[in-house]
């Protein structure tokens, strides 16, 4: 049997950002999801009274 | 039934033509009136059409969408109504009157199709139904790039297939823009998705009963909520952006980039509008370096902050218009709908899309910076299947065998954010250098992990679902490669 597997020969990345940087990140797209969340609020409560007919 | 060819010049030359007569008298025999604003209505949506194109007209067409709208309010009303269609199918001027039903003109039909328009016998509201290829139009300056599907149908009992996007004209009573605005784009899907089901008028309507506190029909329209809430009701999972989101247009050019339909709501001070925005126009991609972003003193350049014209289906105008979006109605050459606004639209997504377009968008901003790729690099952010990125993975010949494999093996879910990174150079020639690949199921914990993959100067990091942490792989990616495209 041939078996294809690429990725176990993967070694551990030097290349990731340290844990404070993920840690960094992490937490400012926690602020960037709450910003959506009012977006949405806002898009929503702006509920146009206009038709949309023609 | 009854056949007649033509050309499409014949039919534009006047209304007592042989083809003309043929079409109108027998949509709406004795009724001169409806015949007249019938011919009107398709003169003017023909307008844009190849000068040299054939028609093809079917008479004693049964059409379902229209037997829908028949059979739900037509045939309830004191005037008397017909109930079957004309089908007028396009070709190229390869197919002339000449062509009947040898094996040789079967596949001179098949070849040279360019799809089809149903007549409705409602005098102006005629324009029914229609599936065509971009190719009828007239060439302009730039190309349309489309969300298109392969729709089936039949032209003298020959199966034949359309690549476009489905259209309609609204009636005016049981469907106005936003109730046909919801069936072209659920027309599109079911056609292209076998996930969702062909809509049919008052299935749209019933969608929508249980939280109408007015009666449906005669429709006075819908407002964005009730679209989204009718394209939810239909298996979608939408979601609703308004025009004082800070990314507005970036959003809208994400999806459209990703090839999702959108329903845009459009306003006038003293009326509202539906349209379906459904690809873009070809743009000089010179364009790009005008939209930078500074991320801590580095500058990118964002794709879908570039784009300003999209292409729409108006039940109002011909299928694929192209809509500037500071002034989404100035194809109409009309004072009362200049300076309308795009005030919301409506992204039907799948169920399975979870990760946010404003934060993947961000993300990957985010991702580019703290990674340190080159300040100056062009960014492109869009959403697709992980089929379907698997099968440009695959069809890439840039991509080295170790690379095609990788791909296979990675873990993917459905639907993949995909983040494509170029130097201005090779941005120029639509090609790429590195991608960041992002779960599309993940949400806001730890989003850091959602990375699938990520390249940069060759070396590839993967997540490695053993060790919950990330790895390179032992050979070189590609840094310079063909770019993904949704639309076409």
């Amino acid at each position: 049997m041939k078996r294809y597997n690429v990725l176990s020969s993967a070694k551990p990345s030097s290349n990731k950002l340290s844990e404070e940087q993920i840690r960094s990140f992490n937490s400012k797209m926690r602020k960037v999801a709450i910003q959506v969340t009012n977006n949405s609020r806002r898009a929503n409560e702006s509920a146009s009274k206009v038709m949309l007919t023609r | 039934m009854e056949i007649g060819i033509s050309s499409i010049s014949e039919l534009r030359k006047r209304q007592d033509s042989d083809i003309s007569k043929f079409i109108f008298e027998n949509l709406n025999p004795n009724d001169a009136r409806k015949q007249y604003d019938a011919y009107s209505r398709l003169l003017q949506f023909l307008l844009p059409f190849k000068d040299d194109l054939t028609i093809i007209a079917e008479t004693d067409y049964i059409d379902k969408t229209y037997r829908d709208l028949y059979y739900h309010f037509y045939s309830t009303k004191l005037r008397f109504f017909e109930k079957n269609c004309v089908r007028l199918s396009f070709f190229n001027n390869e197919i002339d009157d000449t062509i009947a039903h040898s094996e040789d003109d079967i596949k001179k039909i098949k070849k040279n199709y360019l799809g089809f328009v149903v007549l409705r016998p409602l005098g102006i509201s005629c324009i029914g139904r229609n599936v065509l290829s971009p190719d009828v139009l007239k060439p302009t300056g730039s190309r349309l790039l489309l969300c298109k599907t392969d729709i089936t149908s039949t032209v003298m009992g020959t199966k034949v297939s359309v690549c476009g996007f489905p259209h309609s004209s609204q009636d005016e009573e049981m469907m106005t823009c936003a109730e046909t605005t919801i069936w072209s784009i659920m027309s599109y899907l079911a056609n292209r998705y076998n996930i969702y089901s062909l809509p049919l008028g008052h299935n749209i309507l019933a969608s929508l009963t249980e939280s109408s506190y007015e009666r449906q029909t005669p429709s006075l329209g819908l407002n964005f909520q009730q679209i989204s809430l009718s394209l939810q009701n239909q298996g979608l999972a939408c979601r609703v952006y308004d025009k004082d989101n800070p990314k507005f247009k970036e959003i809208l050019s994400c999806y459209i980039e990703s090839g999702i339909p959108l329903a845009l709501c459009i306003e006038a001070k003293t009326f509202g509008h539906a349209v379906a925005c459904i690809g873009r126009s070809t743009i000089d991609r010179n364009t790009v370096v005008l939209q930078s972003v500074v991320v801590n003193g580095h500058v990118y350049y964002e794709w879908n902050k570039s784009i300003d014209q999209f292409i729409v289906n108006d039940d109002n105008a011909t299928c694929y218009q192209v809509m500037n979006f500071m002034d989404p109605c100035s194809y109409y050459g009309d004072p009362e709908w200049r300076g309308m606004e795009i005030t919301h639209f409506v992204a039907p997504l799948h169920q399975k899309i979870y990760l946010d377009a404003e934060i993947a968008i961000e993300a990957a901003l985010d991702l580019i910076h703290d990674h340190g790729y080159n300040d100056g690099s062009v960014i492109r952010t869009f959403l697709t299947s992980s089929r379907s990125y698997r099968e440009y993975a695959m069809t890439n010949n840039d991509f080295s065998e170790k690379q095609k494999q990788a791909f296979i093996e990675l873990d993917m879910p459905k639907f993949i954010w995909v983040t494509e990174i170029s130097d201005v150079a090779s941005f120029m020639i639509a090609r790429v250098n590195d991608i960041i690949l992002m779960d599309a199921t993940s949400g806001k914990q730890d989003l850091y992990n959602s990375i699938i993959i990520r390249t940069k100067d060759g070396d590839a990091d993967i997540y490695d679902k053993k060790t919950h942490d990330f790895v390179t792989l032992p050979f070189k990616f590609s840094q310079n490669f063909n770019s993904f495209n949704n639309l076409h």
